[in-house]
């Protein structure tokens, strides 16, 4: 009799909900269109009203009711369970990328970078579309905890990314702009720089720059005719900056290595701060004093880059004699030809040598072997390795022209004659060696990178890397490369794009049809009068 | 014991009824066609990549398993979603519209039992689906031999990925069975909320950037993305594992208050 009661109740109350829950969604929709818009309060309003409307549904009995709370409160505490499991997951970001070339990962190097990152970085997004960079602050994020970020919508959130920027030190956002922070370091990027082409060489590099320590001295040796560091400035109107490393020093300062002047002659000796030495194209020969010193430094560990093209751009029968004497003691040999190659004659670029095969195991070149960069030097001379003094530096050919080169003694090119195409059988079967490096061998089990200072020395057949760098994607990579290598800093390696092998399938008329047959006709057909048949045959069995 | 014996029955049943194989049929022309267009196109790419490397202007020539492989298994998924409806609604509706459903429930035999033969069952038939669909990578290593051929791995995690969803999709659609006795009425709600449970993530609400974040984690397109690039993530396994068991324990919650439902 009780229950009966108090099923009526229950009956009563079940027929004003849903009449409640009208009223409600009527109302939160009413607010929204008097405001113009959707707020939290209408959505909660909507689905509350959507969920008493439906319990217009439920058949008010006591036992139905304990049965709807039975069933309502278990699958809450099953969904919670769930939600904190999945978020437990998310949280472990673990992830294998089975991809060949790893598309969907960050490369070793920025994974070794990060790792040691000891400083915490901001990067603030102001962007619009912060789905975009997800992907990137997941990725970086993984790598390492001292990576903060933050996306800013400049547009909506105006008062949030005026005192973002206060913060960080800028005046105002620009929309589509990154910015990085580490201590007193700031740098600005466009969001564009990661969309297009290599996110992860322009990622990585940034957070190297802010967080560089600038340790890191490059010396340029000047006094042989070699450009200066930075640009004269032009003391006319029109008239423009003179010709410069300018270029090569944008591409690495951001990597956290400072460029110094170096005249030896003045200073007598390297000086001890010197991370490394760079002699780019000089004109002229180093004196013997000068010689002397730079002997000093390489035997106490030093790291030299030399790219030294054919004299004839000097116009000299015997240039770089002492230079040429001190590589030789490390088992370079500079013959001083000119390389031509018949394969750029064909393509329609004069003779000019190609930079044809890379060396696919040494840090500076293997990622640059699998790239499609091509590139063709204005002069190159051959480097060739000869015995070497000390059988503990090991040399590696990095760069080696196309197999159709041959050589042109500068003796010739200088009495103004022109060369002639050589023979079949004169070409050279195997390329021409255009640079090589050299260091002591690796001792197994000790990390190169982490190891105490030691020799190392790159020579370029050409000086057209040093002046083209930045015109030439392929140059300043290789520059980028052989600085960082040299000064062993492994991070700052260029980090290669990684794209999608081609893998083309051309179908003949027969294939096209054998896979229309088999693809629409054959597989759909079998299934669907196979199973069916065979259905109705069990049937009528 | 009582599971693989539900799970047998049931297998016999999916295999034995004539619409199973009309709706794996229907399936697998679609994706026969589509993977015939793309295979088209593909060729038409490579010819053409080819002909510009003769003229000296590079092009990049296209990949074959991120174009045709991924083409063809991303329509495997959309179309997975609507076979679910027509695969699953009988399960348990047409067990209470029989009225064999109070036989079961009297027998022996605990409500996880009956759910789970029946979820395997309905799970072995998407696992045939993924089998029947490896022919295309075969073909496409056939003719492909020995450059170009597909990554495997990658065509691996589309399995996988199918697999997971395939099983998430029927738990969904053995709950909506299991909750009404009208078969059309199961497979509606199955469509309506496996359409709703991939597009929530596409819901934007402007002022609430966190609740767009809620949803789009809650969705289950969300976690497709990765499993189409090649990637095995964690929280996608878990995320649908979870859901299954989530979707498989509210049906099985439904059943058991039939036995002190008015």
């Amino acid at each position: 009799m009780a229950t009966n009661h108090t099923d009526s109740m229950l009956r009563k109350i079940f027929m004003v909900i849903p009449i409640l829950g009208l009223v409600c969604l009527a109302v939160s929709i009413g607010i929204a269109i008097h405001d113009n818009q959707f707020t939290l309060v209408t959505y909660i309003g909507m689905a509350v009203g959507v969920l008493l409307f439906l319990t217009l549904f439920v058949k008010a009995e006591v036992a139905n009711l304990k049965y709807y709370l039975n069933v309502f409160v278990y699958s809450a505490l099953v969904f919670g369970i769930c939600v904190v499991g999945y978020l437990f997951a998310r949280q472990y970001k673990h992830q294998i990328d089975l991809t060949k070339q790893n598309l969907y990962s960050l490369d070793a190097k920025s994974k070794n970078f990060l790792h040691g990152l000891g400083k915490d970085v901001q990067i603030v997004f102001f962007t619009a579309n912060p789905e975009l960079f997800r992907d990137v602050e997941e990725m970086y994020g993984n790598e390492s905890s001292h990576l903060k970020f933050k996306f800013i919508n400049p547009i909506r959130e105006v008062a949030e990314a005026t005192t973002m920027a206060a913060k960080l030190g800028i005046t105002k956002p620009t929309p589509n702009e990154l910015v990085l922070k580490c201590g007193d370091k700031t740098k600005r990027m466009s969001v564009g720089e990661l969309l297009q082409g290599n996110y992860e060489n322009a990622m990585t590099n940034a957070i190297l720059e802010v967080t560089a320590q600038g340790n890191t001295r490059i010396y340029f040796t000047t006094g042989h005719g070699e450009l200066p560091l930075d640009a004269k400035t032009p003391t006319r109107r029109g008239e423009e900056p003179g010709p410069s490393l300018g270029m090569f020093k944008q591409l690495i300062t951001p990597r956290g290595m400072e460029c110094a002047s170096l005249d030896l002659l003045a200073k007598g000796a390297v000086p001890d701060d010197a991370t490394a030495v760079v002699i780019a194209a000089p004109t002229g020969d180093f004196s013997a004093p000068e010689i002397a010193s730079l002997r000093a430094y390489l035997e106490k560990g030093g790291r030299l880059l030399v790219a030294i093209g054919p004299s004839i751009e000097q116009q000299r029968s015997e240039p770089y004699t002492r230079l040429a004497g001190l590589l030789g003691e490390y088992g370079i040999a500079l013959p001083d030809d000119i390389i031509l190659d018949m394969l750029a004659a064909q393509l329609g670029n004069a003779a000019k040598p190609i930079v044809g095969d890379m060396d696919p195991n040494h840090p500076i070149t293997k990622d640059l072997v699998n790239t499609r960069y091509r590139a063709t030097l204005t002069l190159a001379r051959p480097v060739e390795t000869t015995s070497v003094k000390d059988n503990r530096i090991q040399a590696t050919e990095l760069i080696r022209s196309s197999e159709q080169s041959f050589l042109w003694p500068t003796s010739e090119a200088l009495k103004g004659e022109r060369p002639t195409a050589p023979k079949e059988s004169q070409l050279k079967a195997e390329p021409i060696g255009v640079a090589v490096s050299m260091e002591p061998p690796q001792v197994p089990g000790v990390d190169k990178i982490k190891s105490p200072k030691t020799f190392r020395l790159v020579v370029y057949g050409s000086g057209d890397l040093v002046y083209g760098a930045l015109q030439n994607q392929l140059f300043a990579r290789l520059m980028v490369n052989s600085m960082s290598w040299l000064t062993q800093r492994e991070e700052a390696l260029d980090i290669a794009p990684r794209c999608l092998p081609g893998t083309p399938i051309i179908l003949d008329l027969g294939q096209q049809k054998v896979m229309f047959v088999f693809a629409v006709l054959l597989l759909p057909g079998l299934l669907f009068f196979g199973g069916v048949s065979y259905s109705l045959l069990r049937r009528r069995k | 014991m009582a599971t693989w014996a539900i799970y047998k029955r049931e297998l016999k049943t999916y295999f034995q009824s004539p619409s199973t194989y009309i709706v794996i049929a229907l399936i697998f022309l679609l994706m026969g066609m589509i993977f015939q267009n793309i295979m088209a196109e593909f060729s038409d790419l490579s010819m053409r990549s080819q002909q510009m490397g003769m003229w000296g202007q590079q092009q990049q020539a296209p990949n074959v398993t991120h174009m045709v492989i991924r083409g063809v298994f991303y329509v495997m998924f959309s179309l997975i979603l609507f076979s679910i409806p027509l695969l699953s609604m009988r399960l348990l509706a047409e067990e209470k519209s029989r009225g064999t459903l109070e036989m079961i429930v009297t027998c022996p035999v605990g409500d996880w039992s009956l759910i789970m033969g029946k979820y395997l069952a309905l799970v072995s038939v998407g696992v045939f689906m993924i089998i029947l669909s490896s022919l295309f990578p075969l073909m496409v290593w056939y003719v492909g031999k020995p450059g170009s051929v597909p990554e495997w791995p990658i065509v691996g995690s589309l399995w996988i990925g199918l697999l997971l969803i395939f099983a998430a999709y029927s738990a969904f659609g053995l709950m909506a069975s299991s909750m009404t006795e009208n078969q059309m009425a199961a497979g509606v709600v199955t469509l309506i909320g496996l359409l709703l449970w991939n597009m929530m993530g596409d819901f934007q609400i402007e002022q609430f950037p966190q609740v767009n974040t809620i949803l789009k984690e809650m969705s289950a397109s969300q976690h497709t993305e990765n499993f189409l690039t090649g990637v095995l993530a964690l929280k996608d396994f878990v995320f649908y594992i979870l859901s299954s068991f989530l979707f498989l324990f509210i049906a099985s919650k439904t059943l058991d208050a039939r036995r002190w439902r008015v």
